[in-house]
């Protein structure tokens, strides 16, 4: 199971406009969708349970392009400059003024490393492009240099990635959401539903956190949780939605829904509070309230609701909020995701001119359960970043840090969703506080130069701090190990390049690849 | 391999200063009559025959790589009702008598290796059976019945009567006074394992103990434990050798190598009383030694010591095979007998004091690196990713528990680290004497950590007790008897 790379892809940015969140939705949805699931539809993706946002988020008009008949040449390894020739076979659907965007392409079925998304260079004709393969591609066995090889068949879109992030930021479509279906089964055996997939959504909206519809610098992202469950979708319309706490949902028909189950509720004018993912108490069969929800006005119009996942006892809501608006507000963008079936790296970074107070990451994974299978069923876990740092941190309950791993509890446990905290090896000798992380820069834990090696730790999740939930060793991530963070940043960590050390010790996985320029991320970081 | 267990062995002495070289009397009858190491060499450690220490056996060959028991000379235990702890001793080797009382009987059994082995104080004696009656320390199990010529045997000296601490040698100022032509006690045995590794156990000279780890002072500790390759009949090392007694391997009595040759330390004199438990393993893998205060007093303090090859190598194996070994106890002591570790495996440099700091537990570990010289080694304890050192993590977490998914408390292997400081003593300025190397190099076998808040001294409540908790989260292998808390 091969990874997949976006390595510091520089999208440009027109100044202003565009939801965070939204934009790192965009990234993922093309990534994850397509490069990652793709299946022989370059439309609907194949990743997804279910996709709740507006036509021309997910194609529509900012779909500048798409189709099956593309073919791309070989690059040449020893060469760096990353240009990969793209062509059309039977169409010439290029355009001039798609230089700039993002076109992502896949083989369905493949598992190529070379199924990504890539920024088009230039457009030399109707059916041929140019697009720079260095962020993505797989590394040649000798240079490590991304390369591509020659490849036909492929499926192809092109994204004007803005304008379609800015079609996902509009006030009806709070509550849109992609539900993620998870290959947990591949990591743990038994892990998922009856398809094997753990679910996770990730929504714009929760009534809670008050957003101001005029100041779009609070954001706030909504992470739900279905280890077992199936997404149903089904939908059913509202006819109103009181304004109280909880608010009352009335449907126009039978809900069919079950106490403790989640949905997602998007268009409901007038008492905005019920837009979101929640989960319901039934009181009736056409009525059930919004557990954690407040009334923000009277209800007009609208409404309708996604029945969400069941209550499994895997299933459970977090809620983030973004104190600033974790998105480009001019400039250019860095964007980093890293995928494959059972996990997803999503690092958005703007460039440096307001830095350091916009930046936000989504990670998801399946970790390797460290019980047996039947005592932790469907381990999976998510880290938001959302702390406006300036720097890349991860796993710690310290919010200056970056905020923790959120994973399901034991299925005994009232809360369904809390922080776990990320334990790695105390590789000092000398009991000094701070092992790794963001205060590690000591040289005693350094290089081994006569084996060249460094020391590097897995990272374990556990969940102090809670009586009868108490967990040493819940789970071991298996997308970032840790090491010193006086390891030079972009620095290759084991013995073929597995990692590779971010920031602060941080590393995430890779593929050996050296590439020809340095994995920028703006700023501090 | 199967486990033996020297449990809760009580200290007799407490009359004589010679308390403090117990440890090294018990740990090598531990190791060379229940766990079968062989004999290597000595100096006035006269373990090995019959003689001073060692009064009888049935064993034919008691300075042999092996012991040799003719049908009809080994021993039994528990004779029945009202006689469960009396151990049966062929008569036709020895007749008990009260002479005996306050000996110490060692026994190897292959049946209950965590019931019936280990050192027992002999309290009392039974001519009709001609039988020893000993301090079983439980808490009500009876051992497991054997039969008479069941579990090999000796019977060695009271512990008032263990090796003390000999002249130095005859080397210029500056040196190592602890081996050649000093009489200080110390011996060399060699484990049953494949490759063979040597252990020197080392009553260090005065001049060479460390007290208060001052300039001046010694660097050693009152007993070191040393493993290596390549020992003599004189039970030394020699310098620049495959071993990792640092004081030793450079010849040099320089302070900065102070911590250096880790083991057990108690400079103090009579009257105080310690449990001594050791857990190690019949292939000759490792060894882990806890001496309890009495009371759980803290002063002078408890101290733990493990040494042997790790689990979960990482590969490839250095091809040296000595920086595959590792040793982690006390390095120093202060001259009260304070400053053990306190039976705590955290890492410290000896910055602010000897052996403890702000109340936690600190030890010092050492190993040699794959290019053959003596490195630092830690305990690599699981701890927060950011924020908290060693001494702290979730295993100190106030309410932690069992764990709800497995409904029982989670046990995670000790990693073990090289070269990461360089040197032990880091107080006035000293000189770094240890390479910075890191290199991981596996987990240690037969201690484990957990949550602290588990009660001290007490086995797992799984029906077999497989594990024992000490304290400050470490946990030994256990399957044995019910204990004394």
């Amino acid at each position: 199971m091969g990874l997949h790379f976006v390595r510091g892809l520089i999208y440009p940015n027109p100044n202003s406009g565009g939801l965070g969140i939204v934009w790192r939705f965009k990234w993922m949805y093309e990534m994850w969708g397509f490069a990652i699931n793709g299946n022989a539809d370059a439309i609907n993706p194949g990743g997804f349970a279910q996709v709740i946002f507006p036509t021309n988020f997910t194609g529509g008009v900012n779909l500048l392009a798409s189709g099956s008949d593309g073919y791309h040449n070989a690059t040449n390894p020893a060469q760096v400059s990353g240009d990969c020739d793209f062509f059309t076979q039977s169409s010439a659907p290029f355009t001039p003024s798609m230089v700039g965007k993002a076109i992502t392409i896949w083989v369905p079925g493949s598992g190529s490393s070379q199924d990504s998304v890539y920024l088009i260079s230039r457009v030399v004709s109707g059916n041929h492009l140019v697009f720079n393969c260095t962020t993505g591609g797989t590394p040649d066995p000798t240079t490590k240099h991304p390369s591509m090889i020659f490849r036909t068949g492929v499926y192809y879109r092109v994204n004007d990635m803005y304008a379609a992030t800015n079609a996902g930021f509009v006030q009806n479509n709070f509550g849109s959401s992609l539900v993620f279906n998870v290959n947990g089964a591949l990591i743990n055996p038994g892990q998922g539903n009856a398809q094997g997939f753990s679910q996770i959504q990730f929504s714009t909206w929760h009534s809670n956190q008050g957003f101001v519809f005029n100041n779009p610098s609070w954001e706030d992202v909504q992470v739900t949780f279905g280890g077992s469950g199936q997404w149903n979708g089904s939908t059913t319309s509202i006819t109103n939605a009181t304004n109280t706490t909880p608010i009352t949902v009335t449907t126009g028909a039978n809900h069919n829904l079950l106490s403790g189950q989640t949905v997602t509720i998007v268009g409901v004018g007038g008492n905005w509070g019920a837009n979101g993912t929640f989960n319901v108490a039934v009181t009736s069969a056409t009525q059930f309230t919004l557990t954690g929800s407040v009334g923000q006005a009277a209800y007009t119009s609208g409404g309708t609701v996604y029945n969400g996942f069941p209550s499994d006892g895997y299933s459970g809501i977090t809620v983030f909020s973004m104190t600033s608006n974790a998105a480009y507000s001019a400039g250019q963008t860095c964007v980093n995701l890293i995928g494959d079936p059972t996990m997803l790296i999503c690092h958005l970074r703007e460039q440096d001119l307001f830095q350091s107070n916009k930046r936000g990451a989504f990670y998801f994974e399946v970790p390797s359960r460290l019980y047996p299978g039947n005592s932790d069923l469907h381990p999976m876990a998510c880290l938001v970043e959302s702390i406006n740092t300036g720097s890349l941190y991860t796993s710690s309950t310290n919010a200056s840090y970056g905020g923790g791993w959120f994973m399901r509890t034991h299925a005994s446990d009232a809360t369904p969703l809390r922080l776990h905290r990320t334990l790695v090896k105390a590789f000092r000798g000398d009991g000094t506080p701070d092992v790794f992380g963001q205060n590690l820069s000591n040289y005693q834990v350094g290089y081994n130069t006569t084996t060249g090696t460094v020391p590097e730790s897995n990272g374990v999740l556990c969940l102090p701090g809670v009586a009868n939930q108490y967990c040493l060793a819940r789970a071991q991530l298996r997308s970032c190990i840790f090491t010193g963070t006086h390891i030079p940043s972009y620095h290759r960590i084991g013995t073929n390049g597995q990692f590779i050390q971010i920031q602060n010790g941080i590393c995430w996985p890779w593929d050996n690849t050296i590439q020809p320029q340095q994995l920028l991320f703006f700023g501090s970081g | 391999m199967a486990l033996h267990l020297l449990r809760d062995y009580q200290t007799q002495d407490l009359i004589t200063g010679n308390r403090r070289w117990i440890f090294a009397y018990l740990l090598t009858i531990f190791l060379r009559r229940v766990l079968v190491y062989s004999y290597v060499g000595d100096t006035n450690f006269p373990i090995n025959p019959v003689g001073t220490l060692l009064i009888a056996t049935g064993d034919t060959t008691p300075t042999g790589a092996t012991p040799t028991f003719p049908a009809g000379t080994r021993a039994g235990i528990n004779l029945g009702l009202g006689k469960e702890f009396y151990v049966s001793i062929p008569v036709s080797v020895r007749t008990v008598s009260g002479a005996d009382v306050g000996r110490i009987l060692a026994l190897k059994s292959t049946a209950n290796p965590t019931f019936n082995s280990g050192l027992f104080i002999i309290a009392g004696f039974d001519t009709v059976t001609n039988s020893y009656i000993v301090d079983y320390r439980t808490l009500g199990d009876k051992p497991p019945v054997e039969a008479a010529d069941s579990i090999n045997w000796y019977l060695y000296e009271k512990d008032v009567s263990c090796p003390t601490q000999g002249a130095v040698n005859n080397k210029p100022s500056g040196s190592y006074f602890g081996d050649g032509t000093s009489t200080t006690p110390r011996i060399i045995l060699q484990s049953p394992h494949a490759l063979g590794w040597q252990v020197r156990i080392c009553n260090e000279t005065s001049t060479d103990v460390s007290q208060n780890g001052g300039t001046g002072a010694g660097t050693c500790p009152t007993t070191s434990v040393s493993p290596g390759f390549g020992g003599n009949v004189s039970g030394d090392f020699p310098t620049f050798g495959q071993h990792f007694h640092a004081p030793m391997w450079n010849n040099s009595n320089l302070i900065a190598y102070l911590g250096g040759a880790p083991g057990m330390s108690d400079n103090a004199g009579a009257g105080i009383q310690y449990r001594v438990t050791a857990v190690g393993d019949d292939t000759g893998q490792s060894v882990v030694m806890y001496m309890r205060r009495q009371g759980d007093a803290t002063s002078p303090s408890s101290s733990i010591l493990v040494f042997g090859f790790p689990n979960n190598e990482p590969t490839p194996l250095p091809v040296n095979n000595t920086a595959r070994l590792f040793c982690i106890g006390g390095g120093y002591s202060g001259g009260s007998g304070n400053g053990m570790n306190d039976g705590g495996l955290y890492a410290s440099t000896q910055a602010s004091a000897q052996g403890t700091i702000g109340g936690n537990a600190f030890a010092q570990g050492m190993t040699q690196t794959p290019f053959g010289v003596p490195a630092m080694v830690a305990a690599s304890f699981w701890t927060y990713v950011t924020g908290v050192g060693q001494q702290g993590g979730p295993h100190f977490d106030g309410s932690a528990g069992d764990n709800p998914f497995i409904s029982a408390t989670e046990l995670l292997p000790l990693d073990l680290v090289q070269a990461t400081v360089t040197g032990w003593n880091t107080s006035n300025n000293a000189t770094p004497v240890y390479p910075l190397a890191p290199r991981a190099m596996g987990t240690i076998p037969l201690v484990f950590q957990g949550r602290t808040n588990f009660g001290e001294f007490s086995p797992s409540t799984d029906p077999g007790r497989a594990f024992q908790h000490l304290r400050r989260g470490l946990y030994i292998p256990w399957n044995g008897p019910s204990f004394v808390p």
